[in-house]
């Protein structure tokens, strides 16, 4: 029945394609006049019509429309608008070049207006964050930091300061679909979680999708994170970076082929070694403790109708005491794309990328007697996509992904002296796809987005699969049998169906209505039970035992806007069920562990609330009041009795003020207020003795049954810029921060213990309930950025 | 492996600030305590009985008073465990005498205000120490000095679990970061590592650890004169589990914002008479030993 609905869509949408106008297309690609870089979102509007269009990812726009002649407005917020008179008697290819204030002749300049998209959109449950924007956030030790600044976003929350990764209204860090240039990340963070992977230097773009995601995204339950990389200035060289107080940035851009190609490499090394020695233990005085990364772009615009771009990252971390012990992680990717234009109105997209998430430990300065560790990640994936403008009124995407992963969840050498004993395990294989059709529809004040998206996963030989019996509840489940299969072969195929709807409703000029509903599929779970995940957690495949997590997402939201746009206001609830969420027993061993799937425990999930955000655009004052009230919790037969329990990230009230105020042409000023719910923890009810040790007790067994301490932090950033002279090609900044303002010991978490030191036979032991907080202290920070072009 | 990667994490996670709170925490019932951890050796065998308590209750556990509690192994012979009055239960071997060998079986059963409880072990075999060795080590992790190893083979075939004790002048390091616990020669279960030599973070972990003036907790290293004593109990895999699990739970806050879920222990008492819980082990170890004087 399900797969009959679904060809009846299909017929649908292509029957809406076949019945198409014999219209002209204005079409091009709309460009920042200052480096060349591509706009993604710029509009190319009609106003005769009331029709327009926006620029994809790639900068590309098609507008098609009957024959005659159009007075059209090409406008990017912050730009100067162009008007350009158009007749429109054929196909014609206009690539626009926006600049900041500057006349052209024959063209009438409006400076940029504030956008109504907030209200206009199709789009809910989705928030773009501008890298400019994210460049005035007061950040820790100055460093701008893209996923920290989307915290202060609704919906998005971490379990706390330091850890890697954010929940996504009640999803868990590995629901989130990190895009980089395309290519997936596994581990967005550089020392555990107070950086993110992300050179600021290199990004241009930033979106992400909490709800009401299009069919042409799949594979994570709750979201969407896109980053998208710049091209590198077109126009003229440039070089930009900056000197902070845990690591120096530097990126070069350039022409290689004006306005045809160019290049970008933008390279970080911290020297955290340095920030980081007060804190380690003693004795640990000779540790290495670095990251850095390097992010490289190029693209070749081949002809009118091809344009190939690559790109790639490759990051590291490095931990090292002496020649005793060392621990490094990282990501690589990299990602080639090739746009081509069949026609104006048919822009496809091939993508192919490579992403690997791999970390090393190794033990012994002594061959005798030695471990090492290591696992990964590896995928490659070929992705092709087609956009089909049909008119102004109709855009159909379709397309298909399909990805190869190999897991590698350990390979383990250990040597004690001498004798070798291998207890690694075997690597796992997997085959992920994907096909989609997106239909997009503009019925004037009604737009709508259906599509359907069927994803397929197969757990692949060579491998062994095992099956389990039954335990007790949250106990863990034997072995019983095990079959050994070959390379290639399927082990267990899983299929899932996606719909994913959208629908827009303009109540007025300045206020609409939208919801959405969405169903996820995820194939890959990262396997951690701590409370910040860990660079040594592994990602691995669906199995026999291992079913896919599914979510059902319904959201609804009102989004007004006031002051001809200045201000931009929304409200949004949600609702979201999760099935098949993968949890772990009591003591479950994680990792090296060849039966690790008879320590997890299958749960399911809902999460639902409210976000409200109020946004200034315009002025010297500007900024956002973000508000969430929020409730997620999960339910697993084996933990807290069966009973619904809060997650750990569960945050009831999470408010969050930044602001942005330019004094002058060289003064500007930021500040930014978090005040947060506790999140819950748990704790023992009783203490019980054991060969002289006091061992916690739950009595009764609950989860997460207190709530840590109100979380609250200001943080405030000032930048002065050097005096500005139009033919100074150096260019110099100071940016001045300070975090955590008042000095508040914001709790990470709350946990027991028992009192340091030696306790004597028959003396009682105390236990004590401590406060971590990672940062207990305001940290002041100063850092240079220049630009020299 | 979840333990290496912990002892990975204590070295480079950052220490964060941590202040003493008072937070009130939900009751939870008095449960019976049974601490019933014997070996085959010719001394004094203690059972001790007592009751959980609020976990920030500081005071001595409770003891239960009055109970019966016996010892049968495999050949019918009974041990009886008298009263002492304050929780424990003792059994005083007569010369040449011990609660029995490798490959024993024996049951233990307590009458305790009405109810019953029983439990099983079996006294599971144990490796010899070959050697205890001594060396200066300067400029590693840790302060300058003397540290010691031991060297012993597990034997071949998994699932032998082992807890390694040692003694510093004749003091049981009882430190709940001091529990070193083997599962055949490396750490756990799922890690097959067998019939080698234990591997070398297990050799090594009988170095005491101390607090040093940061409030850190350190390896500290062994002055000339000082006895080292190393001895291998043989425990069985519910003993095993649960002190592996406690020793995780005790420690977890070390592991700041990578702790792990609190987790229950399960022991192996089970009671006869309704299901309310009881907690604890039984277990009956074969110990091997070695001693040496540092020089």
């Amino acid at each position: 029945m399900r797969f009959k609905s679904t060809f009846t869509l299909l017929l649908l949408v292509f029957t809406v394609a076949l019945v198409a106008q014999q219209n002209f297309t204005l079409s091009g690609y709309i460009t920042d006049a200052e480096n060349g870089e591509t706009l993604i979102g710029a509009t190319a509007y009609v106003p005769s019509l009331a029709i327009g269009a926006s620029t994809n990812e790639y900068g590309y726009y098609s507008l098609s429309i009957a024959p005659g002649t159009y007075q059209v407005e090409f406008a990017y917020l912050g730009f100067a608008t162009q008007i350009q008179e158009i007749q429109l008697n054929q196909n014609i290819k206009l690539d626009i070049e926006l600049g900041y204030a500057v006349a052209q002749l024959d063209e009438v300049v409006v400076i940029g207006e504030a956008e109504d998209k907030n209200v206009t959109d199709l789009q809910m449950s989705v928030n773009r964050l501008d890298i400019n924007t994210i460049k005035s956030i007061p950040s820790l030790l100055g460093e701008v930091e893209i996923i920290r600044s989307l915290q202060l976003l609704p919906g998005v929350t971490t379990v706390g300061e330091g850890a890697t990764g954010f929940n996504v209204r009640g999803g868990s860090i590995d629901q989130n679909l990190v895009l980089l240039d395309e290519a997936p990340v596994y581990n967005s963070s550089h020392l555990f979680g107070f950086f993110s992977v992300f050179n600021p230097d290199a990004v241009k773009d930033v979106k992400l999708y909490k709800g009401g995601i299009p069919a042409r995204y799949g594979g994570r339950l709750s979201s969407i994170l896109d980053v998208r990389m710049k091209e590198g200035n077109s126009k003229r060289f440039s070089m930009n970076g900056g000197v902070g107080l845990i690591f120096s940035r530097l990126a070069i851009e350039a022409p290689i082929i004006k306005d045809k190609s160019s290049f970008i490499i933008a390279g970080r090394r911290s020297y955290a070694d340095v920030i980081a020695k007060p804190f380690l233990n003693d004795g640990l005085e000779n540790s290495v403790l670095n990251f850095y990364d390097l992010t490289l772009k190029t693209h070749y615009n081949i002809n009118d109708k091809n344009r190939l771009f690559l790109s790639g990252y490759f990051g590291r971390d490095n931990f090292g005491f002496g020649e005793q012990a060392g621990f490094n992680w990282g990501n690589s990717t990299g990602t080639l794309r090739w746009n081509h234009l069949f026609s104006e109105r048919m822009f496809s997209n091939i993508t192919f990328y490579y992403s690997d998430y791999d970390y090393k430990l190794n033990f012994g300065d002594d061959a005798a007697n030695s471990f090492d560790w290591n696992a990964s990640i590896d995928n490659v994936s070929v992705k092709p996509e087609l956009t089909y403008f049909i008119n102004p009124k109709n855009i159909i995407r379709f397309g298909g992904q399909a990805i190869y992963y190999i897991f590698e969840p350990g390979n383990a050498i250990g040597v004690s002296e001498g004798e070798v004993s291998d207890i690694g395990l075997p690597n796992k294989y997997a085959i992920e796809g994907g096909i989609y059709l997106e239909n997009e529809q503009d019925y004037n004040r009604l737009k709508l987005n259906y599509g359907l998206r069927l994803s397929m996963f197969d757990y692949l030989g060579s491998g062994t699969a095992y099956e389990f019996g039954e335990a007790p509840l949250g106990k863990r489940k034997p072995v019983i049998s095990s079959r050994n299969y070959n390379k290639w072969e399927s082990i267990k195929a899983h299929a899932r169906l996606e719909p994913r709807f959208s629908v827009q409703y303009q109540l007025t000029e300045s206020a609409s209505l939208k919801a959405s509903y969405n169903r996820t599929a995820q194939y890959i779970h990262l396997i951690s039970n701590t409370t910040a995940s860990t660079p040594v957690d592994v990602w691995t495949p669906s199995t026999n035992n291992i079913e896919p997590q599914m979510a059902d997402q319904i959201a609804i939201g009102y989004f007004k806007n006031f002051d001809k746009n200045i201000y931009e206001f929304s409200a949004e609830t949600y609702f979201k069920k999760m099935d098949k969420l993968v949890d772990y027993i009591e003591g479950a061993d994680l990792l090296l562990n060849r039966f690790l799937e008879g320590d997890l425990l299958v749960g399911q999930g809902r999460a639902y609330g409210l976000e409200l955000m109020l946004k200034k655009n315009k002025g010297n004052f500007t900024g956002w009041v973000s508000y969430t009230l929020a409730k997620t919790e999960r339910k697993v037969q084996g933990i807290n009795m069966d009973k619904w329990y809060p997650s750990r990230y569960d945050q009831t009230h999470n408010l969050s003020m930044t602001s942005f105020y330019e004094l002058n042409k060289r003064w500007s000023f930021s500040a930014n207020f978090s005040l947060i719910s506790g999140t819950p923890t748990t704790f023992p009810t009783s203490r019980f003795e054991q060969q002289g040790y006091v061992v916690p007790h739950n009595a009764n067994e609950t989860r997460n049954n207190i709530r840590i301490p109100v979380y609250h932090r200001l943080d405030i950033g000032a930048t002065r810029k050097g005096k500005d002279k139009p033919d100074r090609r150096w260019k110099g900044e100071w940016v001045f921060s300070v975090y955590n303002v008042y000095s508040r010991r914001n709790p990470f978490s709350i946990y027991f213990k028992q009192q340091d030191g030696r306790v004597d036979i028959d003396q009682p032991v105390i236990t004590e309930a401590i406060k971590l907080s990672v940062i207990g202290n305001f940290i002041p920070s100063i850092s240079y950025n220049f630009k020299f072009e | 492996m979840r333990t290496l990667f912990i002892i990975f994490a204590g070295l480079i996670t950052f220490s964060g600030c941590e202040d003493v709170i008072e937070i009130k925490l939900d009751d939870g019932p008095a449960r019976l305590v049974v601490d019933a951890w014997l070996n085959n050796q010719e001394v004094i065998q203690t059972i001790r009985l007592t009751y959980s308590q609020p976990y920030f209750e500081s005071n001595p556990a409770i003891p239960a008073l009055g109970g019966v509690v016996k010892v049968e192994n495999g050949n019918g012979e009974i041990f009886e465990f008298s009263d002492q009055g304050n929780g424990d239960y003792n059994w005083e071997p007569s010369a040449g005498q011990s609660l029995g060998s490798v490959n024993d079986e024996f049951v233990l059963s307590i009458d305790l205000e009405g109810k019953s409880y029983s439990a099983f072990s079996k006294m599971n075999r144990v490796p010899i120490i070959d050697e205890i060795t001594q060396e200066l080590r300067e400029d590693e992790l840790g302060p300058d000095g003397i540290y010691a190893q031991f060297f012993a083979r597990d034997f071949p075939g998994l699932g032998d679990t082992y807890w390694i004790k040692t003694y510093k002048n004749g003091k049981f390091l009882n430190k709940p970061n001091e529990i070193n616990l083997a599962y055949d020669a490396g750490f756990d279960a799922g890690a097959e590592v067998d019939g080698i030599i234990f591997i070398t973070p297990i050799r090594e972990f009988i170095n005491p650890f101390e607090e040093v003036e940061s409030g850190e907790t350190q390896p500290s290293p062994w002055a000339a004169g000082d006895q080292i004593r190393i001895e291998i109990h043989s425990i069985n895999l519910e003993a095993f589990l649960f002190i592996e699990l406690a020793r995780d739970q005790i420690l977890n806050g070390d592991n700041t914002i990578f702790a792990s879920p609190i987790a229950n222990t399960s022991g192996n008492i089970v009671n006869q008479s309704a299901d309310n819980e009881v907690l604890g082990i039984f277990n009956v170890a074969a110990i091997s030993k070695l001693e040496k004087t540092i020089e």
